[in-house]
């Protein structure tokens, strides 16, 4: 199923978003993955670079996910199949059901590989919170291909700021239009852990504490 | 140059010194700071001390916090572990929800993320300090996040938003590292890295605002917007090389929704807790 959208609510911001400046319109490809029990991956082939492709899938329960693409620098993919190289530099945004935002992709890809021939890790990976049981929409495209700042809703559509014909990754590198998306599933994925911020100023608590110890007995 | 020596040598550059002196009321004595009040010097009940400061601070770094953490994860910073009691009035927070960082071409919702860390590590920084002193924190105050009726709906508002939040905030802890009983204190090393984070932070959010091409408009009267509307990508004085400052006074100024001499409003609707607490003019 396709169709296609300009965002046109955006046009005073755009005209100095890109040194190119030329909005252009970006066909939508939508396709259901189905309930994701365990892990899936998923591939194919864009058109052009002004396709962004909207692939639902729903969760019966619970759970945190890893999405990743590999098809930029290859690698082993979540079916346990190595992805080749050569893909375009992926965007990911993974929306709820009704279009709204859960989640971005980190930049660069904590596990993605490095593309031998272009020297930079270009594909796109999230990893979202404890998610509830429900239906959500992955979108996947081209980096030049994003939702407008202005925009609340996945319904608001995309933006193309590439040629809309060839792919080339942020260095004007070629690319080709294939992909490879995978979705580690419920139980499938370790807890990201969080900086201990506090242990790197510890030091400067013992300072204080020790000064104003010494002005109150000074008084 | 001796790192003694630094702080005269940055106050004597500081471009609006005499206005920072004149409303602190900061003379001989480096305890007797005042507000200023309708226009007059009116001395406090009680001399301010660091610890004050460090009040005052841990303030704003709530207001802070509860913007990053709403407009990334949809949670106020008590959902996501982060203390909020202490002495003074507690508040709810109200307003805001998660924003929508679709656009991925700048990092916004990335760079979101990680700033939202580090102010949930500054409000534990500050807790924990001030605890470690044997003081108990203020409480995070009611804090309206929609004080100005943008900030969530998408990237532009939330951009627009964060500048000012960081612009203020570069701001204060320049201002109140200059208080001679805050540079004379151990806090000062700390103080330095927390103000080079919010540097840091402002720089990012700023270019971001530059090239997405969003519109603002400037604060007060050392507010330095970036472009398209203004023209310097980083906020600093171009003749002396340095940051801007405000006194506290003049923060709440801002965060009191431009309010003068006044104790709440905007961000803060029943004002912010502890010793400092009232806005004086702009700046």
């Amino acid at each position: 199923m396709k169709k296609t959208f300009l965002g046109l609510g955006f046009t005073a911001l755009l005209l100095g978003f890109l040194s190119t400046g030329t909005l252009r319109a970006v066909t939508i490809t939508t396709s259901n993955l189905g309930t994701l029990t365990g892990s899936l991956t998923t591939g194919g082939t864009l058109v052009n670079q002004g396709v962004a492709l909207e692939s639902s899938f729903s969760l019966s329960s619970a759970a945190q996910l890893t999405i990743f693409t590999t098809s930029y620098g290859g690698g082993a993919n979540a079916n346990g199949t190595t992805a080749v190289k050569g893909g375009f530099m992926p965007s990911l945004v993974l929306y709820n059901g009704t279009g709204n935002y859960v989640a971005g992709q980190v930049f660069p890809s904590p596990i993605g590989s490095t593309d031998s021939t272009t020297g930079l890790v270009g594909d796109a990976y999230i990893r979202t919170a404890t998610l509830s049981a429900g239906t959500y929409i992955i979108a996947l495209s081209d980096f030049l291909v994003q939702q407008s700042p202005t925009a609340t809703n996945l319904s608001d559509g995309f933006i193309d700021f590439g040629s809309g014909t060839t792919f080339s990754d942020v260095q004007g590198n070629l690319r080709t239009g294939n992909y490879t998306l995978n979705i580690t599933g419920p139980g499938n994925a370790a807890a990201a852990p969080e900086p201990g911020t506090l242990a790197l100023i510890g030091p400067a608590f013992g300072g204080l504490a020790l000064w104003m110890y010494r002005r109150r007995n000074a008084r | 140059m001796k790192t003694k020596n630094l702080l005269p040598e940055i106050l004597s550059a500081t471009p609006n010194r005499r206005s920072l002196l004149k409303t602190l009321g900061i003379a001989s004595s480096a305890a007797g700071v005042a507000i200023a009040t309708s226009g007059k010097m009116e001395a406090q009940s009680t001399s301010l001390t660091v610890v004050d400061v460090l009040q005052f601070a841990l303030n704003l770094e709530y207001l802070e916090a509860e913007f990053y953490t709403v407009a990334t994860m949809g949670q106020t910073i008590d959902q996501v572990g982060i203390g909020i009691t202490g002495s003074g009035n507690g508040g709810p927070t109200t307003g805001g929800n998660q924003v929508n960082f679709s656009n991925n071409l700048v990092f916004t919702g990335q760079v979101a993320m990680e700033i939202g860390q580090d102010e949930r590590a500054h409000v534990k920084l500050l807790r924990d300090a001030l605890s470690a002193a044997g003081v108990m924190p203020v409480a995070k105050p009611a804090i309206n996040l929609g004080a100005l009726g943008i900030g969530f709906a998408n990237v532009v508002q939330f951009l627009t938003l964060a500048r000012v939040f960081e612009d203020i905030g570069v701001s204060a802890y320049g201002g109140a590292a200059a208080l001679p009983f805050v540079a004379n204190s151990p806090y000062i090393g700390t103080a330095a890295r927390i103000l080079a984070a919010e540097a840091e932070h402002v720089g990012n959010i700023r270019l971001q605002v530059a090239r997405l091409n969003i519109a603002t408009t400037t604060l007060d009267g050392v507010d330095i917007i970036p472009p398209p509307s203004g023209q310097k990508f980083i906020s600093v004085d171009a003749t002396t090389g340095l940051s801007v400052v405000r006194t506290p006074g003049q923060v709440l100024y801002l965060a009191y929704g431009n309010a003068a001499n006044a104790t709440s409003g905007g961000f803060f609707p029943n004002g912010v807790n502890g010793n400092i607490n009232t806005s004086s003019s702009s700046a």
